[in-house]
């Protein structure tokens, strides 16, 4: 959120345009013509071009002063389409025009669809308005109240008009549905689900403390909302419902998606067909002139709107709320529930009338209804901060990237062009689940996932990723899988070489994998292995070249060999000398990726924040510089995945800071990341100088002192989260006792020398 | 500054456990619970919806 201008106002990002003012309907529950407020019997029908232009400026001068990149603008009534599709052409052109291509102009129409069109949708689609539909469930339920002044049912149209935008997806965006707790809560759901909006909203009936809803027992919209709630969990959300959606984002500190609940201020204004400003519409519920503000579009601008006194009395957040919500245990959800429905006797200063209902809907969502969250331990972050981590620090890691990798394969489904590779993917979770872990978590489906939400590659690689799946899990299946320079990968299974073209048609048949009709050779994945520990070899996934450093091509016998042996003496050294990382490289290390060496011949090695488990290097001259580098390596791994749960560091902080390693200056995550591998380097060199004195006694000395200076750096830095000084705090006390320890003098000669 | 730390207590992240939410049922657990997990590896992703203000309750 930002406050912005001289007098810190919240600058407006949605603005509700009431393009007519009279409707073909009458609902008897409308809050526009059927409660307190009569304005619109004094305003003109529909709004005129002049105010159409001078609202447009008045917002793209908005949007100028607070350089806003996002807005939402809604076409509303009254009823917007008895405006005719020229005029409301007319406001999106108006808007478009003046508005700065910078901002996204959001451009929404809110209608009963009685008078939608071949020309009304056509219009929408030339103009990039979508469509939301009031329609009240089924033909019972909408009949209550949605009828002609004449009396006659309007469902046959509005539900006509829904058909009408199933047909152009682009434009349907979802059903808006006042409760009635007369109607049959299921009824009413099973009729919106089966028109397959993309959203539905179940809206509370505007109503007061001195003009209550009609209520047949103490919690009848609560009773009546958890009905369906049910219903629509058992039947696997089918589809997004914003009242629920917003009860389970901010029972996890996320924000609501509706102002009918939550704490997130109001920034939204209303401006009439005759170009005066009005504050939210449900007001009109309250008082006649309750909504009014006195301020018109021709006399002044959005920001001196922003500063009215009714405006701000909606962006108080938990402050403004009466004491008994601030009190309540669920206000962070309910966040005293719509403005207007806390009015009583002249003050907002009150719960909502609906309080009982909203308290028990909640408790009712939250209570087993929702994921729990991956949590660390203090002990174990405290171990981890430490430079070290026991396997069962690192395996909490472990399963929090895991949860991320699910996340992103649901995310990259989302892309993809059929749902083959999906059901697979179900089948083999649902036969040997195990399998299916083994396989995601491999490091680079997190690097090709990522790649492909970021638009920087396709979903087809998740065919891929079910086919290796499948293979592992001994289940046959035919599908179509991605072809990377002449390539088939499957993570952690294998790959098929000597295959032209983008794609191919996959066979898995007995455990054994071919193409259909073409032939190709496959090279099962190899590991690198010491006594009972094993890593994968990769050298041939097409998304581990994120390294820095090129990685090397599928490797030779001898090649894959001399890995072998050099990977076999370097584990034996680390279990031997460096216990205290062989128990969390255990847990955690999966892969080491080969990477072609350096031409200056210095050792070549890294780590990816995306991908967890992996560490790459190009073949190093010894075994101690190997243990080195997998040890170095794996810190970044370790941390990156702190990261990836915590927030160590404010990352909006962008001053750089020095790192006495580097002649460069650094992001604070650059110098922290370099810091707490160094650390686990000065553990290194100490232990070895007993085993090798020179150079580990000087490297001792020299990393130890640069390593202790930038803990200093990070610790002063003032950009640390608490939980970040609470790391950086471990760090130190893990060098303190360190820095005491003697070295000879020529290795202090060393580090005097620099 | 004095701190207190708890050396007992956990302390819980953003990333929803969903290892043992089947696939076939990530679709129930819907946007808002993947969304706060993917946040936290795509702060500023489309996919990623970020609402911070109270969004206007009669429309979709």
């Amino acid at each position: 959120m930002e406050w912005g201008g001289a007098s810190g106002i919240l600058p407006f990002r949605q603005f509700v345009l009431k393009v007519h003012s009279r409707c073909d309907l009458a609902c008897d529950h409308c809050y526009v013509y059927e409660h307190a407020d009569q304005s619109w019997r004094g305003r003109p029908k529909m709004m005129s071009s002049d105010t159409i232009v001078r609202t447009a400026e008045r917002i793209a001068e908005h949007v100028r002063r607070h350089d806003l990149k996002q807005i939402l603008v809604v076409m509303h009534g009254g009823e917007p389409l008895l405006a005719g599709p020229d005029v409301l052409a007319e406001v999106a052109t108006e808007l478009r025009g003046r508005i700065s291509e910078s901002c996204d102009l959001d451009l929404r129409i809110h209608t009963n669809g009685i008078l939608l069109d071949d020309r009304f949708c056509d219009t929408f689609a030339a103009q990039g308005i979508t469509v939301g539909v009031s329609l009240d469930g089924d033909r019972l339920a909408n009949d209550r109240h949605r009828r002609y002044a004449d009396g006659r049912t309007s469902y046959p149209q509005a539900v006509r008009a829904v058909e009408r935008l199933r047909r152009q997806p682009e434009l349907y965006a979802g059903l808006l549905c006042t409760i009635d707790v007369a109607n049959d809560p299921i009824a009413v759901y099973e009729a919106l689900v089966a028109l397959r909006p993309p959203r539905i909203d179940f809206l509370l009936p505007h109503a007061t403390w001195d003009a209550p809803p009609p209520r047949p027992s103490a919690t009848a919209y609560a009773d009546w909302l958890i009905t369906i709630f049910d219903r629509w969990e058992a039947d696997g959300r089918p589809v997004a419902v914003r009242l629920f959606d917003s009860i389970i984002a901010t029972t996890w500190g996320g924000a609501s998606l509706t102002e009918a609940i939550g704490l997130e201020p109001s920034n939204l204004i209303v401006i009439e067909t005759d170009g005066s400003y009005e504050l939210v519409d449900s007001l009109k519920v309250v008082h006649d002139g309750a909504p009014a503000t006195g301020h018109h579009v021709a006399n002044e601008s959005l920001d001196e709107v922003a500063a009215h006194p009714g405006v701000r009395a909606r962006q108080g957040g938990l402050e403004s709320l009466a004491a008994a919500c601030r009190a309540c245990p669920v206000v962070t959800s309910c966040g005293g529930g719509l403005y207007t429905h806390r009015y009583r006797a002249g003050s907002f200063d009150n719960p909502s009338v609906f309080c009982a209902d909203l308290f028990k809907l909640i408790v009712h969502v939250r209570e087993g209804k929702t994921v729990r969250a991956h949590a660390l331990p203090y002990d174990a972050i405290d171990a981890i901060a430490g430079g070290f981590g026991e396997a069962r620090d690192v395996g909490l890691l472990m399963e929090s990237q895991q949860s991320l990798r699910r996340a992103l394969i649901v995310a990259v489904r989302a892309k993809a062009a059929d749902e083959t590779a999906w059901e697979l993917l179900t089948r083999v979770e649902e036969d040997r689940p195990e399998m299916l872990d083994a396989v995601l978590a491999h490091p680079y489906i997190r690097v090709w996932a990522i790649g492909c939400l970021e638009g920087g590659g396709g979903p087809a690689h998740l065919a891929n990723v079910a086919a290796a799946a499948a293979v592992r899990a001994g289940l046959d299946a035919r599908l179509q899988v991605e072809v990377v320079d002449g390539r088939v990968h499957l993570p952690t299974a294998g790959t098929l070489t000597g295959v032209p073209g983008d794609a191919a048609t996959l066979v898995i048949e007995n455990g054994r994998v071919r193409l259909d009709g073409q032939a190709a050779t496959w090279h099962p994945v190899r590991h690198l292995t010491s006594g009972g520990f094993s890593v994968l070899l990769e050298d041939s996934d097409p998304y581990r070249d994120c390294h820095q450093w090129r990685p090397l091509p599928r490797l030779s016998d001898a090649e894959a060999a001399l890995w072998q042996e050099s990977f076999d003496q370097a584990w034996q050294l680390i279990e031997r000398d460096f216990p205290s990382y062989a128990t969390g490289l255990s847990a955690g290390l999966t892969t080491i990726v080969p990477l072609t060496a350096a031409d200056s011949g210095h050792d070549v090695s890294s780590a990816a924040r995306h991908a967890f488990g992996a560490v790459a290097a190009a073949l190093p001259p010894d075994p101690a510089t190997f243990a080195l580098l997998i040890i170095h390596e794996f810190q970044h791994v370790k941390l990156g995945a702190v990261l990836d749960m915590f927030d160590l560091y404010d990352e909006t902080d962008r001053r750089l800071f020095h790192a006495p390693w580097r002649e460069d200056l650094r992001p604070l995550e650059g110098l922290l990341q370099g810091t707490y591998a160094h650390l686990a380097v000065t553990d290194f060199w100490r232990t070895r100088r007993h085993i090798d004195p020179e150079p580990a006694q000087s490297q001792f000395a020299h990393w130890r002192a640069q390593t202790a200076e930038a803990i200093e750096t990070l610790a002063e830095s003032k950009a640390l989260t608490p939980l970040g000084e609470r790391f950086v705090r471990r760090m130190r006390d893990s060098i303190a006792p360190w820095l005491d320890e003697e070295i000879s003098e020529a290795a202090g000669a060393v580090r005097a020398g620099g | 500054m004095n701190t207190t730390e708890d050396t007992s207590a956990q302390i819980a992240s953003e990333v929803r456990d969903l290892q043992h939410v089947p696939l076939a049922q990530m679709k129930t657990y819907g946007d808002v619970e993947l969304g706060a997990t993917l946040r936290r590896l795509m702060p500023a992703s489309p996919d990623v919806a970020r609402v911070a203000v109270a969004a206007f309750n009669s429309s979709i």
